[in-house]
């Protein structure tokens, strides 16, 4: 009964979906509210009718009903059931259901929030936001549906999950990053709402700006997920590989970065709204382009991606919005050009454009990097490769002059710094960010860690600490300046001032939190240019040398359960006369999926990880083992961290928000 | 005697009329090391034995294989080994149970045999320390030798060997149990059925694996021979019946739709293995009636495309087993008298399965479908001319953009007050652009005041609660409704 009745459900959506747009358009037109409030209502019931079929999906998987192909294609019975309903999204199918779903509850929460103060931009979000389900709702009733039924025989176990995959990061990551390209919709729905009512200020952006936020948070979140997954599930070591499924979910993430930067612009100065538009409309372009790179197949094989259709499917709709996009852009071209200029090139406004066109320029080394493969294989016959080298070349540079920027732009006044006002706001920072790296270069010298002169990584990573102090002396002197003059006008304590701070001007302060978590994001990445790595041969009661610690072989010992077998080699971990404690490495065999894993033991500090892979162990107790020291990788989870709890405290309402005026 | 027949009889699991198509052989695939390896014994090639001097006089036959097979041609009857050759094979009987390490008087038996064809037999007595030894023995690799002791009624074979190149010793060791009668503590650990479809995809192969579980030291015997009796019945339609190892192959006899084992049931594991085929491969009945425990009854099913129906065995829980996928029925244990049966049917299909939920889902589909389409539908069924049917004008979109003007230019003056505060500012861009937004603010005002006073809302504009004409406040959360929202 679930597959049928779920694929009934999804047909209901459908029409759902098309009555809710052509009802819509219906009441904008004729100015009928009848057929705009049918419309809203259709909007709410397509919702639930979603969440009844991915909750038919999901109790498949938890049931092991395998008489449907995609619970047999990516579950078994021995599956634990945490992961098992994480199978929705474990495949193309159920992923497209995932993203209907979440449009659909997206949708119905920005209709309901906002169906009264933007009334008449309501009906063309309805109908944005309805073609983008209807395509799919399409793909999965005609293309690549999840509820099709396994043909002939009911096999008695699924195929099983890929074990890389049963992992608590990787069982959230999915969900998180389609919640942030998901969530880009609904902003470049309302601003196609915009474009179509000939609403161009910027109330269009006032309503949309917590829920842009929201999808950037969870972006950054689904990122940095992924991220953690690969450094400690696929076990070489790294966390970022600039692998074409990785850099899909970057594009959008830099896109709305500088959209959520410039909109504050179009707020406070009524300009910036060509760039808003179009980065508005970029972002949502991209996070499409990005599901559709991470299902098609096509930065793998062209090949592969042309024997799918769904390729194709996508790049068809791809067109589709962005030539609905271009007839409206350019029709209201005039309205949107700004009264106002920029008046000075040391200015905030100045800078954000500065920080756009800079967001932009790794967005295009991405796209070249990420699609030049595959093109250049079709279009020549040889494929010409981006790897690791060239977007370190060219994106580090261009991450430091962001990360500066990041440490400029609070501290610089709207409009224009004058000298006395650079002097005042960026010397301290200078001088401690200066004093401070000199340090730092010099402890590094004396310990033979850094070389400015062989090394042009090591020269990168001291810019990068600079900046990266710099940006937190003046965040540093940002909040001590509130706090002081908060202090000054209600008393209270130093500590109780600050806080009040966020309380007053959620969003400023919270931006500031944002701000440091990149600033140890960055510090974190710096990290990776003092690498190091070695490979041992051990017996049993050996001990090796790697860096600073001493491993000693504690033993070995084979592991059981019911989902995999495996062996675990035990290494105790010294320095000095210091026991650090014993970690197990090991190798395992998943017998569902037929599969070996390498299970890497990590050592974290906020100083380095000691990072431990076995490579193999022999009947005779011989092991291979790798050792890397990875200083700094702590950096990178703490200021994701930062980042994340930076975002939700700019998501707070405003006083003025709390008395009902804005 | 009796009592101990009557003992051996206990392992009769049950009875039916079957009928052989071809007598047993070897079981193909199976390593057919008989049951004496069990015990321990092996070869120990190399080392020397005590040599026993050569029969006087008499011509030696032949040395060559081809001599000896012209020699047993026409002859049916084995003889005594050719001892025409420089090998030796020692033999020592040990009994490790009764702390006796060596036995003296038993006779050893070996036998030489080519191309599958018995060359010869010889027997010898051990001595005082439990060894035997036999000289001349031809060397060559194609001759294969098998020893073989009885120890009171209980046969003890070693596995076949054959003399590698360049070695002329090699030594046998027995390691034999005293016998008692059955049943003694022996139980039967568990029983494995396996089911595969044949290649010829006409029927399925079935595969049984007794695993009967002696704990004493001692081999089991019983019966008027000494033997242990056990039958195993067979679906009606089996054919190719083939033993496998585990007991002695020369024990088994058939007849009276009973295949019959009579041997000794030696301390440890004892297996029996058989397989046969059943044709068609689905509709058939697997019957047991056992009248011993058995601990475990399992029916592995190779073939998705079958399943076992059974009130005893319950499962059908997927096995992954080095690679290979099983579907697995158990149960037990099993009481003495208890009848373990199983039918073996057609898979159901996934097409079936989803028949009978068709069916069932239409009505869940039409019920959702009817209840969303009122909802939807019920805004459309309003009258026109309801209150709720007010529409947004130009002059309502004009107070909202001086609304929004207004705002803007009320958080710019105060964005600007902070960035004084916080020296982001000159004093006199601060007063200048202070002056600038606050102006603005103004005018933005005065153009919203100068606006022809608003209808009265038709909807709160902080919760969106419908209202009546002439509301002055919300009703559902209070908020004072004035006019233009």
């Amino acid at each position: 009964m679930n597959a049928q009745l779920g694929y009934y459900l999804l047909w209901f959506a459908l029409i759902l979906s098309v009555y809710a747009g052509v009802a819509a358009i219906s009441g904008s037109v004729t100015r009928d509210s009848r057929y705009h409030d049918s419309a809203i209502r259709a909007v709410y019931a397509t919702f639930l009718v979603l969440v009844g079929a991915a909750g038919i999906l999901v109790y498949a998987f938890l049931a092991d009903d395998f008489s449907i192909e995609y619970v047999a294609d990516h579950s078994s019975r021995v599956l634990p059931r945490f992961y098992a309903a994480t199978g929705l999204w474990a495949g193309m199918e159920g992923s497209l259901t995932l993203w209907s779903l979440i449009l659909a509850g997206l949708t119905a929460f920005a209709v309901y929030r906002n169906r009264v103060r933007a009334r008449e931009l309501i009906p063309w979000v309805i109908v944005t936001l309805s073609v983008v389900q209807v395509f799919f709702l399409l793909l999965q009733i005609f293309v690549a549906g999840p509820f099709e039924r396994v043909s002939g025989l009911l096999p008695t176990d699924g195929r099983g999950m890929n074990p890389q995959l049963q992992n608590p990061g990787m069982a959230f990551h999915p969900p998180t990053l389609y919640i942030g390209y998901v969530g880009c919709a609904v902003p470049f729905a309302f601003g196609m709402a915009a474009l179509v009512t000939n609403r161009l200020d910027d109330l269009w952006l006032r309503l949309t700006r917590r829920l842009t936020l929201l999808a950037w948070l969870f972006l950054s979140i689904g990122i940095m997920l992924g991220a953690w997954w690969a450094y400690v599930e696929l076990g070489w070591g790294g966390y970022w590989a600039w692998d074409p499924v990785e850099n899909a979910s970057l594009l959008p993430w830099l896109t709305a970065t500088a959209f959520l930067h410039s909109a504050m612009v179009q707020e406070r100065r009524n300009m910036f709204k060509i760039w808003n538009m179009l980065l508005v409309f970029l972002t949502f372009f991209l996070s499409i382009l990005g599901t559709f790179l991470t299902r098609s197949g096509f930065v793998q094989s062209v090949h592969s991606f042309a024997a799918s259709s769904i390729g194709w499917y996508f790049i068809g709709f791809m067109v589709l919005i962005l030539v609905a996009f271009l007839v409206l852009f350019l029709g209201r071209l005039p309205g949107l050009r700004s009264a106002g200029q920029i008046e000075a090139v040391l200015s905030k406004e100045a800078s954000f454009v500065y920080n756009n066109w800079l967001l932009i320029a790794v967005l295009v080394v991405m796209l070249v990097g990420t699609f030049g493969e595959p093109i250049s294989r079709a279009l020549t016959g040889v494929a010409t490769t981006f790897r690791g080298p060239y977007f370190n070349t060219l994106n580090i540079p261009l991450g430091i002059l962001i990360l500066v920027l990041t440490g400029i732009c609070p501290a610089i006044a709207w409009r224009r710094a004058t000298p006395a006002n650079l002097k005042r706001n960026f010397v301290i920072p200078l001088v401690i960010s200066t004093a401070f790296t000199a340090a730092v270069v010099i402890t590094g010298y004396a310990l033979g860690e850094v070389d400015l002169v062989a090394s042009p990584a090591h020269r990168y990573a001291v810019l990068t600490f600079w900046s990266g102090a710099f940006v937190a002396v003046v965040v540093g002197i940002e909040f001590h300046k509130g706090a002081r003059a908060r202090r000054r006008s209600k008393g209270g304590s130093y500590p109780g001032a600050l806080l009040s701070l966020f309380r007053l001007n959620s969003r400023r302060y919270g931006g500031y939190l944002v701000h440091l978590g990149v600033v140890c994001m960055f510090v974190g990445f710096a990290g990776n240019a003092f690498n190091s790595e070695s490979q041992h041969v051990m017996k049993p009661g050996e001990t090796v040398e790697a860096g600073r610690y001493s491993l000693t072989y504690a033993g070995k010992r084979d592991i059981s359960r019911s989902t995999f077998a495996g062996i675990e080699l035990n290494l105790r971990v010294s320095r000095g006369d210091r026991n650090l404690g014993t970690y197990g490495l090991q190798r395992r065999f998943y017998y569902r999926e037929d599969q070996t894993t390498t299970e890497v033991a990590i050592r974290s500090t906020l100083l380095e990880d000691l990072y431990l892979i076995l490579i193999s162990l022999e009947e005779d107790g011989t092991a291979i083992i790798k050792a890397r020291v990875n200083p700094l990788v702590s950096w990178v989870w703490l200021g994701s961290g930062l980042l994340v709890l930076g975002t939700l405290v700019a998501l707070g309402t405003t006083p003025a928000e709390r008395r009902g005026r804005a | 005697m009796t009592g101990a027949w009557k003992s051996s009889t206990v392992w009769v699991l049950c009875f039916l009329t079957w009928t052989f198509v071809e007598p047993a052989h070897g079981f193909p695939g199976m390593k057919t090391a008989d049951r004496g390896s069990g015990s321990g014994a092996g070869t120990k090639a190399g080392q020397p034995g005590t040599l026993v001097e050569p029969p006087p006089g008499g011509t030696p036959p032949p040395a060559t294989v081809a001599g000896i097979e012209a020699l047993l041609a026409g002859s049916g009857t084995p003889r005594p080994l050719p001892e025409s050759g420089p090998g030796v094979i020692s033999v020592r009987v040990t009994d490790d149970v009764s702390e006796h390490p060596v036995l003296g008087g038993l006779d050893v038996i070996l036998t030489a045999v080519l191309s599958g064809k018995v060359i010869g037999q010889e027997q010898a007595e051990t001595d005082s320390e439990g060894r035997c030894a036999f000289r001349n023995l031809i060397t060559e690799s194609s001759v294969v030798y098998t020893a073989t002791v009885i120890y009171q009624g209980v046969r003890y074979t070693h596995p076949s060997l054959t003399f590698p190149t360049d070695t002329t010793e090699a030594d046998l060791e027995f390691q034999v149990y005293p016998s008692g009668p059955a049943p003694g503590k022996a139980s039967i650990r568990g029983v494995h059925v396996i089911l595969e479809t044949l290649d010829t995809g006409k029927g399925v192969q079935v595969t049984e694996m007794l695993f009967i579980d002696n704990p004493e030291k001692r081999a089991l015997v019983g019966g008027p021979e000494g033997i242990v009796t056990f039958a195993l019945e067979l679906p009606k339609t089996a054919s190719h019946l083939e033993v496998g190892q585990g007991l002695q192959r020369d024990q088994i006899s058939v007849g009276d739709g009973t295949l019959y084992y009579g041997g000794p049931l030696y301390p440890g594991d004892n297996k029996v293995l058989l397989s046969y085929h059943v044709t068609p491969a689905v509709g058939w009945t697997f019957q047991r009636r056992v009248s011993f425990p058995v601990e475990m009854f399992d029916v592995f099913v190779k073939e998705s495309a079958l399943r076992v129906v059974s009130q005893v065995l319950k499962g059908g829980e997927p096995l992954n087993m080095r690679g290979a996928d099983f579907l697995r029925y158990h149960g037990g244990p099993f009481d003495p008298g208890s009848l373990i049966s199983f039918r073996v049917d057609p898979a159901p299909t996934a097409m079936a399965a989803a028949g009978s939920g068709r069916t069932s889902a239409v009505p869940v589909a039409v019920m959702a479908a009817l209840f969303a389409s009122i909802f939807v539908a019920l805004p459309i069924l309003r009258p026109a001319s309801s209150t709720g049917a007010k529409s947004d004008t130009a002059l309502d979109a004009e107070r909202r953009s001086l609304e929004s003007e207004r705002d803007r230019h009320l958080l710019a003056v105060s964005e600007i007050d902070m960035d004084f505060q916080d020296d982001k500012l000159g004093e006199d861009d601060y007063h200048r652009l202070r002056k600038r937004h606050k102006q603005a603010a103004m005018e933005a005002m005065r153009k919203l005041d100068s606006l022809p006073a608003a209808d009265h809302p038709n909807f709160c504009t902080r919760c969106g609660k419908r209202l009546e004409p002439g509301d002055q406040f919300c009703a559902r959360c209070g908020a004072r409704i004035t006019a233009g929202g």
